[in-house]
């Protein structure tokens, strides 16, 4: 066992008698540079008594385990104060005080190790742990222990080795005296006083397999640690941008306060002041499109829980929610204005309870519940609602706050008054950040007023702005329009010219469905056939590939096999599919073949819930093919259920009046064309639908 | 590694009258445990669901944000600091206040009653929970069983001794009780075992009051108790036979077994530990209470040095050397 004589007759006399007793007597005179020798290696003698004595590695190795033993209890002892600051840098997100901290510490450790080392060696020829295995580091000059110095640069060179996970130890090895270069540079050897334990020097095989060895680890090393270094500055440079800005904002949106900042030159004013017009601009950006949810929440909640600006906190809170939980929305919409109410009886806060009483008024869930309650309570309630809203509605076109305009903009729009949403648009003079939503909204309201070319020059404007997304968003809206229920000419031609620009500029905005779905739509009113395959290698979408596939093979003359593919597809419903199976549902209706084969597409259709999108767009799709039957009764009917959910829905009216006027029923159309909403009495533009 | 064993400890085991004491206080803690494991569990299921409510949780920390805000003055600067920025909106810092707070026992004393200022449907939500939160804590066995701010009483002093957080706690605690609590007895009588252990676990919590301060989470654990055991045997065994340790320095036969060596080794290699564990943790995080083992280790050493003292005599007669150690090839 390795440790029998640990309690063994202890040995008398210095460490050097001890030494000589293992050189034996043979030493001679006195050795060193001074006698001409270059190194003790050239004096045989010594040389050679150490080179026998050489400890083994595995005897090294139980050393420096027996070493951490001891030491580590120590050194763990002399960083814990450094390591309480780590962990609460590191819970505190502070990466540069972490760091630090972590540095400091690993400094301390190696400072201790250092001395430790350097003390035992120094003092006593060993570590503690070697004096346990009967190991001594011995100088290769005098055979004794080294010199303090020497001692020194032997622990801080082990330290380093240490560092690169201890491959340069590997020379125990790979050297023929087993001096890995802490050894070398300190001139050092460690010898075993065991005789029984000695190792020797290394033979040429195991030299030859541990240099490879060691080199090979040293690059694999070396290598790992560069990519991590690199990665690490990578993500440290993020990291600190992140961290300014957090210390800058707090958690809060970029994009709210590069708004303030636009506009904080038009509005000096107090710290409050500004708090106050951070959640009014984030409700503006919100309104807009232009800020995402979880930013407004963020927004939200930094006002709710300092207590500031409590109704449109709540306001704020409740718009976000309603797109995820309505029973949730509803909750905070109605705090909103319950704080509106009491907290301060102003009219900013009376606005906060219109705007919640807006939001209420979309609610899908209240819609549905009242319909599927007793019918004429539900139309009773839908009229006192649009009274109430158009209350709402002419008190927000004559507000100044911007995030009130913009919800009167949006629902105005919503509603079909596009004159009145013009008539603010025009007026408003906001932030960059703003400048987007106002000229897309502002070519929508054109298009719906007939007004394409001042429509389609107002969409060109958002290319000044070189906001491509809203560019793209604007496009689509434009060309999803004018190719609505299958149109092509030279309106859709132009409207979809724009759309078609961006695409080929840059194809990644093929990756949302409903910019496919309108690029699909372009392709199809282009000059030139359409090749679909090759536009199925185009869109990176599952569901456009599948739906490209079924167009193709209905332009190739296999109409079966691609009427089953579009069935297939018209019957799928994840969310991105939903507007792809639309798609299908439209074209299958527009290849009906007879009125009896329409039927099956309207009893379909009378059983999805008029709240839902698709009702409307597959509702227009059979009154236009009803009327391409001659079934003009039944499709005014359908006409008649369309505008009775939405009053705004110019287009189903001017289906219902070309339906009626081939039914031969003028007074019906006359009629029908007064009920156009926003639609002037004067004379009409020439470029409104017949 | 090295790690103490005392033959004679084991050799004992295997006949418990042997050691009377070692084995009822053994009993105990296994009673104990088996009694309360079926509550435990059952409460600890149900805490976890709560605590992986991540809404739940986020409301608890900006609550807690909140009355730090307004009471920096109970509150470290480490928590100021978490709060200012859970209020600033960083999320992360929220879900970590949301589980500092069940460990603060000015939170949770005056959370049910607090005029929290805030999103009041959230707040709502989250008073519900906080009162099954309560609840759940108020059948727990370790805070019926353990020491702490709502629970302080002498008995808990007491009771937190023979009370553990789970089966890996419990296993280690009584296998050094076992190994110590055996090799007293038979050395120097069951009377000392009892003191020993009884009288580190109550030094133990005492010492943790001071330095750490008792909070609303519940210190349980035969640790104080059990580090006493192991000073007192460093502290006794310093002037007579070494002790056999294990020690391992390398899966290689010849470099693992057994060795006498000192006995203040003990010491070092319990005692440091926790002292370095003191001084580098943090209270508001930490889960193992080094300052009780302090107090328990403390304890067990000042008792060891009145028995060196000749202030306690053993009941086995003193003059007799103890069981050689027992070398192992």
């Amino acid at each position: 066992m390795v440790l029998d004589d640990v309690y063994a007759e202890p040995r008398r006399g210095s460490v050097d008698q001890q030494y000589s007793t293992a050189y034996g007597p043979e030493n001679g005179p006195e050795y060193g540079p001074e006698n001409g020798h270059e190194h003790a290696g050239d004096r045989a003698g010594l040389s050679k008594s150490i080179e026998k004595s050489l400890a083994a590695p595995i005897d090294r190795l139980a050393a420096v385990a027996a070493d951490f033993i001891l030491a580590v209890p120590v050194i763990t002892l002399v960083v814990a104060p450094l390591s309480r600051r780590a962990k609460e840098a590191q819970v505190l997100g502070a990466e540069e005080a972490w760091l630090t901290t972590v540095i400091s510490a690993i400094a301390l450790g190696a400072f201790a190790l250092i001395l430790f080392q350097t003390v035992s060696i120094a003092l006593f020829g060993a570590t503690p742990g070697k004096r346990i295995l009967k190991l001594r580091v011995v100088s290769m000059w005098t055979g004794e222990k080294p010199l303090p110095l020497e001692a020194f640069a032997r622990a801080l060179v082990w330290c380093l080795e240490l560092g690169l996970l201890g491959v340069p130890l590997l020379s125990v090895f790979a050297n023929y005296r087993r001096r890995p270069f802490h050894d070398r540079i300190a001139d050092t050897a460690v010898i075993s006083l065991a005789k029984a334990r000695r190792a020797g020097p290394a033979d040429l095989p195991e030299m030859s397999v541990f240099s490879g060895f060691q080199a090979a680890c040293l690059a694999v090393v070396l290598f790992v640690f560069s990519v991590n270094f690199v990665e690490y500055q990578q993500h440290h440079d993020a990291t600190l941008e992140a961290t300014l800005q957090r210390e800058d904002s707090g958690r809060l949106c970029q994009e709210v306060r590069d708004a303030i900042r636009e506009s904080s030159a038009r509005k000096a004013g107090a710290n409050k002041e500004q708090k106050k017009d951070r959640l009014e601009v984030a409700l503006s950006l919100f309104n807009s499109g232009t800020l995402s949810s979880e930013c407004l929440d963020s927004e939200a909640e930094f006002a709710l829980w300092r207590e500031q600006m409590l109704p449109l906190a709540y306001l704020a809170k409740g718009l976000v929610a309603v797109e995820k939980d309505e029973t949730v929305g509803r909750a905070y919409l109605d705090k909103a204005c319950e704080k509106a109410r009491a907290h301060e009886q102003t009219e900013e806060f009376a606005d906060v309870c219109r705007l919640s009483v807006l939001a209420r008024a979309g609610l899908k869930s209240d819609l549905e519940n009242e319909l599927d309650s007793d019918p004429n309570e539900a139309k009773l309630a839908t009229v006192r609602r649009e009274v109430e809203v158009e209350a709402i509605f002419s008190t927000l076109e004559t507000k100044t706050k911007s995030y009130l305009k913009i919800a009167a903009i949006r629902n105005l729009s919503a509603n079909g008054e596009d004159e009145r949403a013009l008539s603010i648009l025009n007026g408003l003079n906001e932030p960059k950040s703003l400048g987007p939503f106002i000229a897309g909204e502002r070519a929508k309201a054109l298009w719906r007023l007939g007004r394409k070319s001042e429509a389609l020059a107002a969409m060109r404007s958002l290319v000044a702005l070189s906001d491509r997304p809203a560019r793209v968003e604007t496009a689509r809206w434009f060309c999803y329009q004018e190719t609505d229920l299958g149109r092509c000419g030279i309106g859709p031609a132009a409207a979809c010219a724009e759309l078609k620009a961006v695409i080929d500029d840059d194809d990644t905005f093929l990756k949302k469905a409903d910019v496919a779905i309108a690029y699909i739509r372009a392709t199809s009113c282009g000059i030139e056939k359409p090749n679909w395959r090759e536009l199925a290698g185009k869109v990176p979408l599952s569901e456009a590939k599948d739906y490209l596939e079924s167009l193709a093979l209905l332009a190739e003359g296999d109409i079966e096999t691609g009427t089953t593919k579009l069935r297939t597809i018209a019957e799928k419903s994840t969310s991105r599919s939903q507007l792809f199976a639309l798609e299908a549902n439209a074209m299958l209706i527009n290849r009906t073949q007879s009125r009896e084969e329409l039927e099956t597409f309207k009893s379909d259709w009378e059983q999805i819930k008029p709240s839902a999108s698709e009702w409307r767009i597959l509702g227009r799709h059979l009154l236009a093919r009803m009327s391409h039957f001659g079934a003009w009764d039944d499709a005014i009917n359908i006409g008649l259920r369309l505008v009775e959910s939405d009053p705004g829905d110019r287009e189903t009216y001017k289906l219902m009046i070309s339906a009626a006027k081939s039914a031969g029923k003028l007074q019906m159309a006359l009629g029908l064309l007064a009920q156009i909403p926003g639609r002037k009495p004067a004379a009409e533009s020439s470029e409104e639908a017949p | 590694m090295i790690f103490p064993v005392l033959f004679t400890s084991l050799s004992a085991l295997l006949s418990p009258l042997r050691v009377p004491m070692t084995s009822l206080l053994l009993a105990l803690n296994l009673l104990v445990f088996v009694v309360t494991l079926q509550q435990f569990e059952r409460i600890d299921s149900e805490l976890d669901t709560l605590m992986d409510d991540h809404a739940f949780m986020e409301v608890q920390g900006m609550a807690f944000s909140v009355m730090i805000d307004r009471e920096p003055v109970h509150f470290s600067k480490f928590l100021i600091t978490l709060a200012k920025r859970a209020l600033n909106g960083e999320r992360d810092s929220r879900r970590i206040l949301g589980s500092l707070a069940i460990r603060n026992f000015e939170f949770m004393s005056r959370a049910e009653r607090y005029e929290f200022a805030g999103d009041e449907l959230a707040l709502k939500k989250w008073r519900g929970r906080f009162l099954e939160l309560k609840a759940l804590e108020a059948e727990h066995p370790s805070y019926l069983w353990g020491l702490s701010r709502s629970k302080g009483g002498l008995i808990q002093y007491i009771s937190y001794q023979f009370a553990h957080s789970g089966l890996v706690h419990l296993f280690w605690n009584m296998i050094f009780l076992v190994i110590f609590g055996a090799f007293i007895e038979l050395n120097l009588g069951a009377s000392f075992v009892v003191l020993a252990y009884v009288g580190s676990g109550v030094a133990g919590a005492v010492v943790f009051s001071k330095l750490s301060g008792i909070s609303a989470a519940p210190l349980v654990g035969a640790s104080a108790a059990v580090s006493g055991l192991m000073a007192l045997v460093g502290v006794v065994w310093l002037k007579k036979e070494k002790l056999n340790f294990f020690f391992w320095l390398l899966p290689v036969q010849g470099y693992f077994g057994f060795v006498p060596l000192p006995s203040w080794l003990i010491l070092f290699v319990s005692l440091l530990p926790d002292v370095s564990g003191y001084l580098g943790g943090s209270f508001e995080f930490g889960s193992v209470a080094h300052s009780a083992h302090i107090g328990g280790a403390a304890f067990g050493a000042v008792m060891g040095a009145a028995i060196l003292l000749g202030l306690l005599q053993s009941e086995i007669d003193p003059a007799l050397p103890p069981t050689p150690p027992t070398r192992v090839a």
